[in-house]
């Protein structure tokens, strides 16, 4: 007889693997995700004309564009297990640790395929120059990890909501707002000509700790989330 | 050891009282049908047990090689086949069973999915995706998916639900398997499915 103690770091794999599986036969959240930045992208592209946005603008509308994207996307972590009775078995079976780990690294994964497309298209459509592409590529893994954590933790929230679109909204946004505004300003520095890696040590110091702080209290509070009945 | 216990068990909605004063103890080798009309909770107490539903008063016992255990703690030693659990129909039967089995951590794990498969006469269907299963043919993962980690505790909700004959005698195979090492709990309204328990509870 196996204990469900026997281990919930391979759960949390198994958690991601078969996410990974799922998603790949489905491509439910990676079209959507897909299908809104390219939109967004294209359109922001049409509005500018060719001109090329200051650094300021440029951070915003990169954080703007990614935020909606995978708002579009990750929410859907959750809902979709209990939409479809899932959620019973995997909540019998599963350490919540496991659940909430495993679905938090596939969101990360499937915003950093959103990631990569977006700042490719990003600096192709609008024709943004990138000075500094080792900071933006830190900011991007950074901001990876900001965007995913409180994303994933609502998403567990509002899945057993009966509107859980408008919910996810509401309960996202002041989670999402300190690290989104730490991440447009680190982008800006990133992204204007005379940047240096001192200028965003207190933005990653902020970022990091915001993330790690929430990491440990979503470990917790998941559990009880996960099992409230 | 193998025993479930509650005690004053109680469930209300705001004034609607589904149940009150249930006290009941189950052993190893036993089988309890719950049955009731409609509405009466029978799905509910099964809910209660498995520590899903808080219970608006009195509390349940899992009593395991000495140990007392509260529902959430007897997870890892409970099977459960119900209309509300339901497999991954993206994955195929052999996917979802090994991925129940990962997460379990079940020993041997490729080998107890084979068996499981044979067992439930699926082994030649094993990597045909769970979507075009028809209702009978998941209702057998679901006993599959349920006796994996061969639980001590084994709930069925509706037990032959959408199951023919040969599926029908296959569970009550299982429930002659489960007597051996554990118990078994029923919700049930068919009659032929009170023959099952040692034991019946009638609510509402």
């Amino acid at each position: 007889m196996a204990t469900l103690s026997s281990g919930w770091a391979e759960g949390a794999v198994a958690v991601l693997a078969k996410e990974l599986r799922t998603e790949l036969r489905g491509k439910v959240a990676l079209s959507s995700l897909l299908l809104f930045s390219v939109t967004t992208l294209s359109v922001v592209s049409f509005t500018l004309a060719g001109v090329a946005p200051e650094a300021r603008v440029s951070a915003s509308f990169l954080w703007a564009i990614l935020l909606f994207a995978s708002l579009s996307g990750l929410s859907r972590a959750f809902v979709r297990e209990e939409e479809t009775g899932t959620a019973l078995a995997l909540r019998l079976s599963s350490h919540p640790q496991a659940v909430f780990l495993g679905k938090l690294l596939f969101n990360m994964a499937l915003l950093a395929v959103l990631e990569v497309l977006v700042a490719v298209l990003f600096t192709a459509m609008l024709g943004v120059r990138v000075p500094h592409p080792d900071m933006l590529v830190v900011l991007l893994v950074v901001g990876n990890a900001a965007v995913s954590l409180p994303t994933t933790l609502t998403a567990a929230i509002v899945s057993r909501a009966s509107a859980t679109g408008a919910l996810f909204g509401v309960l996202s946004f002041p989670l999402l707002l300190p690290p989104l505004i730490l991440l447009a300003k680190g982008s800006t520095v990133a992204l204007g000509a005379l940047a240096s890696w001192r200028e965003l040590i207190p933005v990653f110091r902020l970022l990091i700790s915001y993330t790690g702080a929430l990491f440990v209290v979503g470990l917790f509070l998941f559990e009880y989330i996960w099992r409230e009945g | 050891m193998v025993s479930l216990e509650w005690r004053d068990l109680g469930k209300a909605y705001g004034r609607r009282v589904l149940f009150r004063d249930l006290g009941q103890r189950v052993d190893r080798g036993q089988v309890l049908v719950i049955t009731g009309p409609n509405g009466s909770g029978k799905s509910t107490l099964l809910r209660v047990l498995l520590g899903l539903t808080r219970p608006s008063r009195g509390h349940v016992t899992y009593h395991l090689r000495g140990a007392e255990l509260a529902p959430l703690l007897a997870h890892p030693y409970v099977g459960l086949v119900s209309p509300d659990l339901c497999l991954y129909d993206d994955l195929t039967a052999g996917e979802n069973l090994a991925f129940f089995a990962r997460v379990r951590g079940v020993p041997s794990a490729p080998e107890r999915v084979k068996d499981l498969l044979d067992r439930i006469g699926l082994s030649a269907r094993r990597d045909d995706r769970l979507g075009t299963y028809s209702s009978g043919m998941k209702q057998r993962v679901k006993y599959a998916c349920a006796l994996l980690h061969r639980p001590p505790f084994l709930f069925l909700d509706e037990p032959t639900a959408n199951l023919d004959e040969e599926g029908i005698r296959l569970v009550e195979e299982l429930l002659a398997e489960q007597r051996r090492d554990g118990l078994a709990i029923i919700a049930t309204n068919e009659q032929r499915e009170y023959t099952y328990g040692d034991t019946l509870l009638r609510l509402g």
